[in-house]
């Protein structure tokens, strides 16, 4: 099996603190995303929601799974092997994975405005093939994502091209940040320091969409 | 020259407007002040029957609308509704 991330112990913890906040955020948007929809029953802002739902559900995976291998290792007297231990690991990322991809089609899918469900299906049954069915998980896994995510940051930008307001602006800079941070994870197969990279511009990425779900209902 | 407007707000416009009319309104007043064609009017009305914002209700002299408490709701968050909206491009 090929690595998936070269993580900096004295890391460890701050990314798990960072998992959870992105699976904050991201679950407010849902849950906003629902409210809309419960007071205008469009579809869109259900399968926005249910989008948002499963990041949420995947950054909530992710940290679970961390902060289990964390107690294991903190733990005076381990009850997994370390075999047990890489392969939970392991697994932990690949449901992360999986349900961030399905998040980010599903996204792609809302703005696309597309009724036909078959296109959704394709489109995710082929980016979870290729996940499923890679050598290397973990970096086919940020290509995808940065394509998804290079695809709704057109939307975006088109918004900010539409609007143009300070509050188009600053939902595009936080997918503009999200997108970089994918591309930075690209390298984080190989070099530690970019997987630190890559969280800090996740961290900003969410912060700026917090800012935005602020301003909404304020 | 106006922009056109989106499902959301034509939506909010036509509850407006029967909200201005004492919640009880004919078709005839929808169509002159909502500004959509008969056509138009009519599946917006259809949608919004759907949805339960607003009740038809038949009487000899013919049929009359009036919003709902979801209809109100709407009118109500509508602020929130668009800065939604036009935060995340869902329109």
């Amino acid at each position: 099996m090929a690595s998936l991330y070269y993580i900096p112990n004295w890391f460890f913890t701050t990314s798990i603190i960072f998992e959870i906040i992105f699976a904050v955020v991201t679950g407010l948007v849902a849950i906003l995303s629902f409210k809309v929809y419960n007071l205008c029953k469009q579809r869109e802002f259900q399968l926005f929601g249910l989008g948002f739902t499963f990041i949420s559900l995947s950054y909530i995976i992710w940290s679970l799974i961390n902060l289990f291998l964390l107690d294991q290792l903190n733990e005076a007297l381990k009850v997994l092997s370390f075999n047990e231990f890489v392969s939970l690991g392991a697994l932990g990322i690949y449901f992360y994975m999986l349900l961030f991809i399905v998040g980010l089609v599903t996204l792609n899918y809302t703005t696309l405005k597309e009724k036909n469900k078959s296109i959704y299906i394709i489109i995710l049954l082929t980016s979870l093939v290729a996940i499923i069915t890679s050598f290397n998980k973990g970096f086919t896994f940020q290509i995808l994502s940065s394509i998804l995510l290079a695809f709704l940051l057109i939307h975006f930008a088109n918004q900010v091209k539409r609007n143009k307001n300070a509050k188009s602006l600053l939902v595009f800079i936080a997918f503009l940040s999200l997108l970089v941070s994918h591309i930075i994870f690209i390298f984080s197969t190989s070099q530690y320091v970019y997987y630190v990279a890559g969280h800090i511009f996740e961290l900003i990425a969410y912060m700026l969409i917090l800012a935005r779900l602020y301003l909404i209902i304020k | 020259m106006n922009r056109k407007r989106n499902k959301l707000e034509i939506i909010r416009d036509i509850l407006q407007v029967i909200n201005s009319k004492n919640n009880k309104i004919k078709p005839t007043h929808i169509l002159y002040k909502s500004n959509l064609s008969h056509q138009m009017m009519e599946e917006y009305l259809k949608e919004l029957i759907t949805k339960e914002f607003i009740i038809e209700t038949r009487l000899k002299t013919g049929k009359t609308y009036s919003i709902t408490e979801k209809g109100h709701e709407y009118l109500k968050k509508y602020s929130l509704i668009a800065e939604f909206t036009e935060s995340f491009g869902l329109e």
